[in-house]
Parts: C-alpha cells; structure tokens; sequence
C-alpha cells in the first residue's frame, strides 16, 4: 500500500512491517491472556463472559476448567455445559453440531448427575428452537423432552422439559392434544404436589380445558394457578392479567358470576391505572342487568305457572 | 527542495492526521485530569434532553448534590436525538459508558434490553429498600419503587424480570390554547370541552383573517400531532369494537384479531363506530392548516407562537418552553381534548364513556455496571427523593413521578382519567406489518387530504387486505422464533446464576424469576403465538358467540344459579 512511497526515508516494507506489527499485537492485546484461576474462578469468569456476549472468551475460561478438574467431578462437568451451551446459544458463531456432542459427553460422563440432566433438556431444546425456517418436528420434540421426564422424573430438569412438552400440545390447539394434556397434566399435579412448577400445571389445565369448551373446569384451574403462583416479592408483580382472565373466563364461560364479580372487585381495587379499569366496572354493571333479567323472567314464569296451578285448581 | 521539505509535502496528510490524533490524546488526557481530581468521583450522565430548563435543571441538583457530598462531581452530556442511540452504543461497548444513560431513545427495544444485559446494573434489591432522602417525609421507609405514582412498573424489564432504569417525570398529553387569541376572535374567555361547541369555535376562528390577509388557523397540526388527535379523540369512539373482535378476551384488540374480524366481516367498515371514527377525523382536520400532513412538528409550533393558530396539542414536556416562548405576548391556555356530549346526534350513542388518559412515567434513568454505580444510584435516589423530585421537575416544568411530590398548577390539570374508554381499531399496532400497513397508510392518507371519500378509501384497502394480511402477519411472525434464542440464552444464564448461590434462600430469587420468565418468555408465548397464528389461518367458527357474549352453556348456569338463588330466598322467607 505504500509501494508509491519509492525514495522516503520510510521504505514500504518497513512501514508494512510496522503496520503488521502494530496489527499482531493490538490482536495479541485483543485476545487477552489465557484465563488463569480455579475451577469454580474459571466457570464463573465464564458466565459473565457469556453474559457479556464475549463467547470466545467463555469458551477458554470453560474449557480451562474443564480441562483444570477432575474428570467427572462438578466443575469438569459445568465447565463441560458451560462450552456446549455458548456454541449453542451464540449468535452469531453458533455450532449447534458441536453443542449436541459436547452435551451428550456431559450425559455419558455422569448420567445421574444435575449436569447430565439440564444437558438432556437442553438437547432438546436444541430441537425445539430450530433455526428460522425450519419445520418443527413436534413429535421428535415431545421424544425429547420425554427422555428427560423419564430419567430425571422429580429433577427440576424433568419438570421443566414436562411443562415444555405439554405447551407444544396445547400450542397445536387440537382437542385431542387438549384432552392429552389434560390426562398427562392431572397425573403431574397428583404426583409432584410440591413442584415448583404447580401453578405452571394448573395454567396449562386451565388453557386444555379451555380449548375443549369445558368452561367451569377451565376456571377452577385457573384459579387454583392463581392460588399456587409463586410470588417474587421484590418486584413489580402486575395481577391485572390474572384477575381480567379469570373474571372473564367466569363470566363467559362458566357463567359463575359470583367468582366474576370477585376478580373483576379486585381488578378495580388493586388495578386502579390500568385502562380495563372502566370496563372492569362496566362488566359488574352488565353482570347486575343480565340476572336482573332472568330474575324477572323467571319470577313472571312462576307466577304465570301459579297462575295455570289456580285455573286448574 | 530541501529534504525537509520534500518530506513534508510527501507526508503532508500523514502528519496532519498523527498531529490532530496526537492533540485529541493530550486534550483528552488533560481534560479528564482538570475533571476528574483524584480525590473526587465524576458521575457522568447522558440524556437527549438539549433543552435548556432540563441542563439546568441537572446544573442545579449536580450542585445540591454535592454539597452534601463535596468528594463527588456531576457532569452531564446532553446527545441530540439523531444520534443518541449510536452515541450510546458507542458508549457502552467501547468501555467508556456515562455512569447514568436515559433510556428509550434511537435503538430498538430488543437492543436496549441487550444492554441492560450487558451494561446495566439491575436495580431490583436497591429499589425494594427506602429511598434514604426521603427520611422525615410520609415516604420514610417505603420501598423505593414503592414511592413512585407508577410504582416503578416502567423501568421494570419484563424480558430481564428486573426492574433496570428509574422515571424521574410524568408525561401527558393535552390541548394548548392561545387564550388572547380565541377570545379576540370568538368572544370565549376558555376554549370549549365539549365537541360541536369546539367545532363552532374553530368555525369562528377560521372566519377572521389575520394581519397579513390570511385566515387565521383554527389548529396548529402536523403529521406529529395528528397522532395525539387519533389516541385521544378519535380512537376512543371505537372501544365497542372490542366486544365483537377481542377474540383472546385480553381487553385489547391486536392487529391479527382486527384483521379476522374484519376478513369474517364480523366487524365492517359501516359499523357506526369505524364509521364514526373516521368521520371525526375529517370534522376535526377540517380545521388544520392547508397540507398539515407534509408539516413537521416544528412548523406547527412556529404556527402557534406566532398567533397564527388558536390550538395545538402536545404534551408536558413542551409546557415550559411554550410558556417562556409566549410570554410577553399570549397566555397559554390548557384544556382537555373536547369530547361529545351524550345527546350528540352522532356520537352521543357511540362514545360508550369518557376517554382513559393516564400521564406515563418517561425520563428514565440507568445505571451503568463500574465501580461508581453505587454513587450513580445514590444521586438517582436524590432526584427521586420526595423534595429532590418536585425540585428537579419545577426547574424543568414537567410532572414530578413520586408520591407527593408538588407540581404547577398548570400542570395539575393533566390529572388522570383512570376511567374511561380507549380504541379498539386501530391499525398502528406493529403485529401486521409489511405491505398491509403500507398500503393502509396510503389510503388513510388519501383520505386525510381529501383525495377520497371514506367509502372509497375502504373498499379499496380491504380488497388489499383480505388478499394480503394473512401472508403479511405470517411473514412478520417469523422474527417471533428468532427472539426466542435470546430468551433462552437468558435464561441459561439465569439458571447458572441461581446455581451459584450458596444458599437456597440466596438462589432462591434467581429460581422464582427463571422460572416465571421461562413461562412467560417460552412456553405461553408459545401458545399465545400459535393461537394467534390459529385464528389468523381459520378464523373463528362461524356460529360461535363473540367473544364478549354468553354462549348457551354459560347461559344456562347463569340460569340455574339465578333460580336457586331465587328457591334460596322463597326458603328463607316461608321459614318462620
């Protein structure tokens, strides 16, 4: 590039030679020792490299302690899931071919362990977040997660591949999927009372229910979401989605307005900004004139049968 | 020519370049030296807010504040607008962040929560304790996010389940009258609220001519403005919409439900509440200024200050430098958008209620990941502290965003409605993007300047439409599967966070938002998205109810449970 420069003092090459120079050691500086530290130093350093989208670097500090522990032990293994799930999870860069192997080492090495069991969900996960384009294989999906529901049944792994897998039959919105998830959700909920993911289960029931028209079910289940939610008490927790879904779906599907009215109260109450404000008191206006019409019909539809009663009489 | 020389001419751009870089360094270097003595802490902050009452208005709360904290220093750098999302970028990736950014302005929202990934610092165990300068008020001991009128739900990052930025204003939006003006040339001392009243003014106002022998301008609008008048006049008319096409029951209507009500013919373009809206638009545009929809905001405000124009809208933010601009010269009036009365032979039936307007929480504030951060919070705190926050806000004449905290009376007017209807057809919801969006631009824009009449505006954009929209929604709802990458990656990284506590009561936070987020993010927006997709493609079966009318089961509960309870009360009446 500066060939033209022919009698300087500064020959062509040698600039070229500083420019190179310049280049290997701004790369050299640019690429960073090799990450030093213990095990648990090293994965630790990782996931902030990850999280800073420094994947190169995550990678290194992973397989630093990978290579640094024991084999088979905690941190061979999380440093092991560590480098699968940067070349699964980096965009742009992403190796998912890689990921899948280095996951299903993590499974081989130790099939009991956490490792083992958040590496079989993340495979299918894999599955499940195919690139744009790409046809879901729900099937496959469901095999997937069931792997992990089979293995690792009462792992938080396994609960969570559970309620994944039962989203991908409720997302077909078809009603014999509905009724699976209805089959396969009950089980959950009677067999791991204590889950953390309850609330999650009961959604999912609520949503099934929902899709076989079965109004009253559909409450009921959403209500005992409602009621086994966890709730983070250091944050906003907004309920408003809550307490509209579940007066509505008491009002229109279940025809249940005493539990209407009582979630519509509470949106009034604790929603007092949110714009469905008004027709939250709106609907208890609706609700007030509807049975005040039944009322009387029914009120004149006995009195017209008294009336019958007395001709006859 | 001496060798000197002749290097100098060969070399000359060479130079040039090594000798400005080479005072930009010294410059650069002696500059942070003078700013930033060692014993001092300098906490920079960046905004896009050139006016001069907010430079101010920091100047000031920078020197209160360190008064009470002499080793600290604050300098602010206002960014123009144009490029203050590049600036930030910038910013933050080349290691030199400001300690506190405004957040919101020239990236897209997935950008910014990118950064708050990576940049930010999470506020959420800070904002769960007590402002501490707020000791000796009524807001001692509340939780900071507790003492904000929004209770800091807008800097609160659903996709982070964190809450991420501070509000440090309320903003809204109102109409402005030139109160000399309106009543030189009507009479009025206020402007009308009430609709056929405030088109009668404007009739008036647009039959005078003013000094250079043009009429006088009833509206001040541009393309900007008309959107205030859309939200706020003439959407409201179409809340009844939402009883026939709020399929998912969510109390809103989405662009792919509007699109299958209006494809199932469901809801049309006669409905007299479509109708309605659209006919408003033409009552009211009537009296904007000729070829308002090439103008910009800019040129709608010159109408305005210089008494050529009798309204305009904008919001809070605009108040001071309305005032300061005008003084001297006109008093600026407020109002409310003018609504119809419930005998109005138009929209008296329509409009179902008042209009919902609730000023929004804005001037937020993040705090950037460095060793300063816990000062940066603590001088944030300070400007959302009870008195800092009336202060700041009465220097700039914006709303403040705390609990009672004091505000003009000017701007007591922009009190919220909290009751009241909202629009239910409106295409400028982003779910159907793509040429459908486009086209319908083009024909409201025909219809805007006249070039159409309203039914040939429909009819030529729901042929468009019924051919387009579905491709239009499933095309966008591609990028749908493309963000759940960065959800999931989020959420590996949560997981190993919460793995990382020592204890379970530590973890256990991390957990709970792992988990809701991996609901929230995965597996409903999952279901939520396929239905929406479900309902595009099929649309609902024709014989089913609308979605806000009993079907017969329900009826037929609601029924039996109104006999029993009526059986209930013979009961207890015929026992003695």
């Amino acid at each position: 590039m500066f060939s033209h420069m022919g009698g300087s003092r500064f020959p062509a090459g040698a600039l070229g030679l500083l420019v190179n120079v310049g280049a290997l050691a701004a790369f050299v500086v640019g690429c960073g020792p090799a990450p030093e530290g213990s095990p648990d130093e090293l994965i630790a350093q990782g996931w902030s490299n990850y999280r800073m989208e420094e994947y190169d670097r995550a990678i290194e500090c992973f397989e630093s302690a990978a290579k640094k522990a024991p084999d088979g032990s905690d941190e061979h293994l999380h440093g092991l899931y560590g480098v699968a799930a940067t070349w699964d999870m980096r965009r742009p860069g992403e190796d998912r071919q890689l990921a899948k192997t280095v996951y299903e080492q993590v499974v081989e090495a130790a099939p009991e362990s956490d490792w083992a069991a958040w590496s079989l969900l993340a495979l299918a996960r894999q599955k499940h977040l195919a690139p744009v384009g790409e046809i879901l294989d729900y099937a496959a999906i469901r095999d997937a997660y069931q792997r992990v529901i089979d293995r690792f049944p009462h792992h938080l792994a396994g609960e969570e591949a559970f309620v994944f897998q039962q989203g991908t039959l409720l997302a077909s919105l078809d009603e014999n999927d509905a009724q699976k998830v209805v089959t396969a959700t009950t089980q959950f909920i009677e067999s791991h009372p204590a889950s953390p993911f309850l609330s999650q289960a009961y959604a999912l029931l609520s949503s099934a229910y929902g899709t076989l028209g079965l109004g009253e079910e559909k409450l009921d289940a959403a209500i005992k979401g409602y009621e086994t939610g966890e709730v983070d008490p250091t944050v906003f927790v907004d309920p408003q989605g809550v307490y509209w879904n579940t007066a509505v779906a008491a009002e229109f599907d279940a025809g249940d307005f005493k539990t209407a009215r009582e979630f519509y109260q509470r949106f009034i109450d604790e929603c007092p900004r949110d714009m469905k404000h008004y027709g939250a008191i709106l609907a208890l206006k609706r609700m007030d004139r509807v049975e005040a019409a039944i009322r009387e019909e029914l009120l004149a539809e006995s009195s017209a049968a008294g009336n019958r009663e007395g001709v006859n009489e | 020519m001496s060798r000197a020389r002749t290097f100098i001419v060969r070399y000359f751009p060479v130079l040039v370049i090594v000798g400005t870089f080479s005072w930009a360094c010294i410059d650069i270097y002696t500059r942070g030296v003078e700013e930033q003595p060692e014993d001092v802490t300098v906490i920079r902050i960046a905004h896009w807010q050139l006016e001069p009452a907010v430079r101010e208005a920091f100047e000031e709360m920078g020197r209160r504040y360190q008064a009470l904290h002499p080793d600290v220093r604050i300098k602010q750098e206002a960014i123009p607008e144009g490029i203050y999302g590049t600036w930030v970028t910038t910013q933050v990736v080349g290691g030199t962040a400001p300690d506190l950014i405004e957040i919101g302005m020239g990236l897209l929202p997935q950008i910014w929560v990118s950064y708050f990934h990576r940049y930010f610092e999470p506020l959420t165990r800070k904002a769960n304790q007590a402002n501490p300068y707020n000791a000796n008020t009524p807001l001692e001991n509340v939780p900071f996010r507790q003492t904000f009128k929004d209770d800091m739900r807008l800097g609160y990052s659903a996709e982070l389940a964190e809450y991420m930025y501070v509000p440090l204003s309320m903003f809204g939006v109102r109409l402005f009258y030139n109160k000399d003006l309106l009543k030189t040339l009507t009479g009025l001392d206020e402007a009308p609220t009430e609709y056929r009243a405030f088109l009668e003014a404007c009739e008036r106002i647009k039959a005078h001519t003013g000094p250079n022998g043009q009429p006088y301008v009833p509206i001040a609008s541009s393309r900007w403005h008309f959107w205030h008048y859309q939200e706020w006049m003439f959407d409201p008319l179409t809340y009844s919409v939402m009883r026939l096409a709020d399929f998912n029951r969510d109390g809103l209507v989405g662009n792919e439900e509007l699109f299958v009500a209006l494809r199932t013919r469901r809801v049309t373009w006669e409905h007299p509440a479509v109708h309605a809206r659209f006919q408003m638009v033409r009552e009211v545009s009537n009296y904007f200024q000729p070829g308002w929809t090439g103008l910009t905001r800019d040129e709608a405000v010159f109408l305005f200050i210089q008494q050529r124009a009798v309204f305009m809208t904008t919001g809070t933010w605009d108040v001071q430098s309305l005032i300061e601009q005008s003084e001297g010269l006109f008093e600026v009036g407020l109002m409310d958008f003018p609504i119809p009365s419930k005998d109005d032979p138009v929209y008296g039936d329509i409009l179902e209620g008042p209009r919902y307007a609730v000023p929004a929480a804005g001037f937020g504030f993040g705090v950037t990941r460095s060793e300063r951060s816990d000062i940066a919070f603590d001088f944030l705190q300070f400007l959302t502290s009870q008195e800092g926050n009336e202060e700041l806000n009465s220097l700039i004449g914006w709303i403040p965003s705390i609990r009672g905290a004091k505000t003009t009376e000017l701007l007591e007017k922009f009190s919220p409605n909290l009751d009241g209807v909202y629009g239910a057809f409106s295409f400028l919801n982003a779910a159907i993007q793509g040429n459908s969006a486009t086209r319908f631009q083009q024909e409201y824009s025909a219809y805007q300047v006249k070039a159409c009449s309203y039914e040939e505006m429909w009819k030529k954009y729901q042929a468009f439409y019924d051919e387009h929209g579905e491709q239009d929604y499933l095309e966008t709802q591609k990028d749908w599967r493309r963000d759940r990458i960065g959800e999931q990656r989020h959420l590996i990284w949560l997981r190993s966070k919460a793995m990382a506590q020592k204890t379970e009561e530590d973890a256990m936070p991390f957990w709970m938002k792992y988990r809701k987020l991996t609901w929230d993010r995965l597996i409903w927006a999952e279901v939520a998205h396929n239905g929406g997709i479900a309902l595009v493609k099929q649309g609902p079966a024709p014989d089913a109810p609308g979605p806000y009318e009993y079907g017969p089961y329900a009826m037929k509960r609601i029924r039996e449970r109104v006999k029993a309870s009526l059986e209930d009360q013979a009961e207890e009446v015929s026992v003695p």
